[in-house]
């Protein structure tokens, strides 16, 4: 059956909707040579229709649709994964933790570092420059300016905006403004605590 | 949702004779008051439309500044003062509102990014760009940065034919017939809705102060003039 | 040189408003917290506190003195304020923890005696609460001044920490000694009076330090400064309650100190019901918590407990009992007739039982209790309740708390111990506390199951001059008393039923001290060693922590955990029996 290997691929990502899953090459290689092959079959067989033997006009056609088709169903593939890479970049940060790392390729990786320098200069340039504003912090509505957060994970000192140091050792409880706690509770280092 | 329009007289008391800020195309002066009053409306109306809306940069940058400057005034007081503890939250609710601001326009740029690419293309001089200049320079960059990421994971190695991102299959348009509800700021024109049969077409009236349940794609213009406040 | 009075009232914080909380505001404080129950309620409070003024802190919980000087070197750059809740204030700060000068210290600790050092300490220590007549806290002449030397001595002084050792002192004075050139006579005249000196000293210091005790609660302390800030509710009330109440429960304070506090409780909570009459806050009776203060019954846990199962674990009824016998047990079903309480309600949950028994249950009991000598059974208790949920009293909590506490085990890491009861003092969320009831049962069946079993096998020797109890490694459920608190409530309940038994020439055993061992439960091949003052005493003064001190010095034995409570210690299993004997030759 045509493009088989095309609709798992998107069967893989349709599956792992929570996290992405390795960039697997195997597959999209396979796609490709499917493609090839179908391709090259069709010239063949176009060369023939033209030469005036109409019977291959459908098989011509039937190979089109499945090339068409592969093509859509690579293109889902490798735009999709892109999707989820973006949004990584909203949820982690600008520095990627190491088991998506291990999941991406290298094109793939090339585009994040492209997508953060975008994302870099636009938050740069708004308020003519004098101003730069991160969007990735600021997700929810301030309902106040401290909140009380336990730290989960041991992490040594850490510095805030105001040259405070603090010592985030493991199950200490804290006072902190809440601007400076939004990514390390992102990243999963402190926990709100109500 | 919470209500952003506490009052908000405390930051013009409070920045003292600091009061005029805007000026927008028009030559008008906004207080403070009414300017975070705007960009609340702006903000709502971003977030409800199901296209992207006029940018309102002024505004954006006016509030920016606006900001920058409470909190210098705010290193002047100390950090037991309540009042610091009332301004600082203030300084942060007007963060928060701008950044969700910017944040909603990227989303949907991201999301309409070929159909908005076309359509500044195809835009005439004279009619006002729905994109910033940065934003039309982000958008360009995140565009070409997919294409030739598409291209060299894929593109490139398939038959000859096949080689070109067909831009109107990968268009995402707005869906402009999608409800929204709506509340009308000043008497307006009445606009024609198709009633549900596929011929006819109802008339709806427009009066101050009335809310109305309607497909975007007629309260379009309107809105883009901010004379009906999308809730 | 200034006054003993004026000296203590400069050392001792007792406008907490002014000279402890004004100066934080605007800060960052590190928080230092022991592993108790008062502790926690304390620092709940304080926590609210600074809460409302923004004031940003660290918390780091505490259990011994070794983790606190760990914790404090690697977390002390953070802030310049630093607080002790009931931690520190019987160990020498200055030397322990070596802070640099612009630290500052405030203690509040209900540990005592306080050392000497944190009391005369020029302003690096704060003390916050006041002192009193019966800490008999020695006069700063006594300790580091010298009435001879003083012009010269105190110029010296002033000029240098007072934490000064004796040695520092004594070269000072030879070498101006020896600069006003004295004749030899009058030298050996001086030096004759330094020795004296120096031993009337040692002893005063050894006066003051022998005996180890309890103040009042921290908790209490906390509450008071939430009053004069003025932002004191029924909440932070019950924490307080709940602190105090901790130490009435574990008996750490004397009957005259909990009358004190408990009036000053009630003063609070008439006077905040009244607040909220008048205030007219109706918006929140769903979930706005109610106190009351009334008679109840003395009885562990018996709103969440079948009353049968409450009576057999409560130490009082059971020594009264004696319930781990036969006889007991027949007594008791007598005295429940006689009460007229069917056997099948008291076997049965309390909330199952019927309804009009479960009403009257203090009168039915208020009835006999004089007959059967079991008066201290009806006593007055605070109560709390959330909206129109079911009642619970202080005690409860304490339970719970305690049982959390003590949750620490080989896996499981203390500190999650610690949060897990902090977690019972939030605002109205009751289930960590009913998770921590229902571990507190546990605890307390696993210790009358003990106590019983050594009392069946005679485990509780007379060594002449203690009573001491082993309890070996590997005994099942020894993990619900391998703590400090929870042992001492084994030892407590072990006592009250070894004495309830003794007759005749054994009655002398309620003057003697009982010295109680069981494996500790987070490190493994280790015991905790406690020792309880004889019953006879009726204070909760207690000399055993001088004499474990003492007797690890004699055997060169390492105290691997040095807590704040002195009674309490933790050694190496292996030296376990070393150290019994030379203990025991030391107490008599």
């Amino acid at each position: 059956m045509f493009a088989q290997k095309g609709v798992e691929l998107i069967q893989e990502l349709e599956r792992a909707k929570d996290f992405l899953p390795p960039f697997n090459e195997d597959g999209v290689r396979q796609v490709l040579e499917e493609m090839r092959a179908l391709f090259e079959e069709n010239q063949r067989d176009a060369s023939s229709a033209v030469a005036g033997e109409s019977e291959y006009i459908t098989s011509v056609h039937i190979r089109h649709c499945a090339l068409e088709r592969n093509k859509r169903c690579l293109m889902a593939y490798l735009y999709n994964r892109l999707e989820r890479i973006k949004e990584h970049r909203w949820h982690f940060g600008s520095v990627l933790p190491a088991d998506i790392k291990a999941n991406i390729c290298e094109p793939e990786a090339q585009f994040f570092i492209k997508y953060n320098k975008s994302l870099a200069a636009y938050m740069k340039s708004i308020g003519e420059g004098s101003y730069s504003l991160d969007l990735t912090q600021n997700l929810k509505p301030p309902k106040n300016l401290y909140i009380q957060v336990k730290c989960i994970t041991e992490f040594g000192e850490f510095e805030t905006e105001d040259g405070d140091i603090v010592v985030l050792k493991k199950n200490s409880l804290h006072l902190l403004p809440r601007v400076q706690c939004e990514l390390l509770i992102a990243q999963g280092i402190l926990e709100h605590v109500s | 949702m919470a209500s952003y329009s506490g009052n908000l007289t405390q930051l013009s008391d409070f920045l003292g004779t600091a009061d005029t800020i805007s000026e927008t195309e028009d030559a008008e002066f906004l207080s403070a008051s009414e300017a975070v009053k705007k960009l609340e409306e702006s903000w709502l109306n971003e977030m409800l439309a199901p296209e992207l809306l006029l940018p309102q940069t002024e505004l954006v940058d006016c509030l920016l500044e606006q900001t920058k400057n409470m909190e210098e005034n705010l290193m002047a007081i100390s950090k037991s003062d309540f009042r610091f503890a009332l301004h600082r939250m203030e300084v942060e609710r007007i963060r928060y509102i701008v950044t969700s601001y910017l944040r909603i326009r990227l989303e949907k740029i991201e999301k309409f990014l070929c159909f908005l690419l076309n359509n500044e293309n195809k835009r005439q001089r004279n009619e006002p760009s729905l994109l910033t200049e940065d934003e039309l320079k982000f958008a360009q960059e995140l565009n070409s940065n997919t294409e030739s990421h598409l291209k060299t994971l894929g593109l490139r190695h398939m038959p000859t034919n096949m080689r070109d991102i067909n831009t109107q299959k990968f268009m995402i348009a707005p869906n402009r017939d999608s409800y929204v509800f709506a509340r009308v700021k000043d008497d307006a024109p009445s606009v024609l809705v198709s009633d549900g049969t596929s011929e006819g077409e109802m008339e709806v009236e427009l009066l101050k102060n009335s809310q109305h349940l309607l497909p975007y794609r007629s309260i379009a213009s309107l809105v883009q003039n901010n004379v009906v406040n999308l809730m | 040189m200034k006054g003993y009075c004026e000296w203590l009232t400069e050392m001792y914080v007792s406008d907490l408003k002014r000279e402890f909380y004004d100066v934080i505001l605007g800060k960052r404080v590190l928080i230092f917290v022991n592993f108790d129950v008062d502790a926690i309620a304390s620092c709940r409070i304080l926590q609210y506190l600074l809460l409302c003024d923004s004031i940003s802190y660290s918390i780091i919980p505490v259990q011994n003195q070794n983790d606190l000087i760990s914790a404090y070197k690697e977390s002390c750059e953070q802030s310049n304020h630093i607080i002790l809740i009931n931690c520190g204030g019987t160990l020498d700060i200055v030397e322990h923890l070596e802070p640099t000068e612009e630290k500052v210290f405030f203690i509040a600790d209900s540990h005592r005696p306080y050392d000497v050092c944190n009391i005369y300490n020029d302003g690096q220590v704060c003390l916050l609460g006041k002192s009193s007549e019966k800490e008999e806290i020695p006069s700063y002449e006594d300790i580091f001044g010298n009435d001879d030397d003083n012009d010269e001595s105190s110029d010296h002084l002033d000029g240098e920490e007072s934490d000064e050792e004796e040695g520092d002192e004594e070269e000072i004075r030879e070498s101006k000694s020896k600069r006003q050139k004295l004749d030899p006579a009058e030298m050996v005249m001086r030096r004759r009076e330094k020795r004296l000196w120096h031993e009337k000293r040692k002893e005063i210091l050894f006066n003051y330090m022998q005996f180890s005790f309890y103040s009042s609660s921290t908790a209490l302390l906390m509450f008071e400064l939430a009053w004069k800030l003025s932002r004191d509710s029924n909440d932070l009330l019950w924490w307080a309650i709940i602190g105090v109440g901790e130490q009435q429960l574990l008996g750490k304070v004397d009957s005259k100190t909990s009358v004190l506090d408990n009036g000053k409780l009630q003063s609070h909570m008439i006077r905040l019901a009244h607040l909220s009459q008048h205030g007219g806050d109706s918006a929140g009776t769903k979930d706005a918590l109610y106190i009351t203060h009334e008679k109840d019954l003395n009885l562990s846990m018996y709103r969440h407990w079948s009353l049968l199962e409450s009576l057999k674990y409560t130490p009082q009824t059971a020594s009264h009992f004696h319930l781990w016998t036969l006889k007991g047990e027949k007594k008791l079903n007598e005295f429940l007739a006689e009460l007229g309480l069917p056997l099948s309600q008291c076997r049965q949950k309390y909330n199952s039982m019927d309804i009009e028994l479960r009403n009257d249950l203090r009168s039915i009991f208020q009835k006999k209790v004089e007959k059967y000598d079991l008066e201290d059974l009806i006593e007055y208790s605070f109560n709390s309740q959330y909206g129109f949920r079911p009642k619970n009293s202080a005690s409860d909590f304490v339970f719970a708390l305690l049982a959390l506490l003590d949750s620490a085990e080989k896996d499981k890491d203390p500190a999650d111990a610690f949060h897990d009861a902090l977690e019972c003092l939030s605002n109205s969320k009751m289930d960590a506390v009913y998770r921590g009831i229902e571990l507190a049962k546990l605890q307390q069946i696993a210790i009358g199951k003990e106590v019983h079993a050594c009392l069946d096998m005679g485990h509780v020797i007379n060594a002449g001059p203690c009573l001491y109890a082993v309890i070996q490694d590997g005994t099942p459920d020894a993990k619900y008393y391998g703590h400090p608190h929870s042992l001492l409530m084994l030892g407590q309940f072990l006592l009250k039923a070894h004495i309830s038994r003794a007759r005749g020439r054994g009655l002398r055993a309620r003057e003697l001290p009982l010295i109680i061992s069981a494996p500790s439960a987070i490190r493994p091949s280790h015991c905790l060693l406690l020792g309880l003052p004889p019953l006879s005493l009726d204070s909760p003064k207690n000399l055993i922590g001088k004499a474990f001190e003492q007797a690890a010095e004699n055997t060169q034995t390492e105290i691997t955990s040095v807590f704040f409570d002195s009674s309490v210690i933790e050694i190496n299993s292996e030296f376990r029996s070393n150290f019994l004997d030379s203990l025991f030759s030391l107490l008599e």
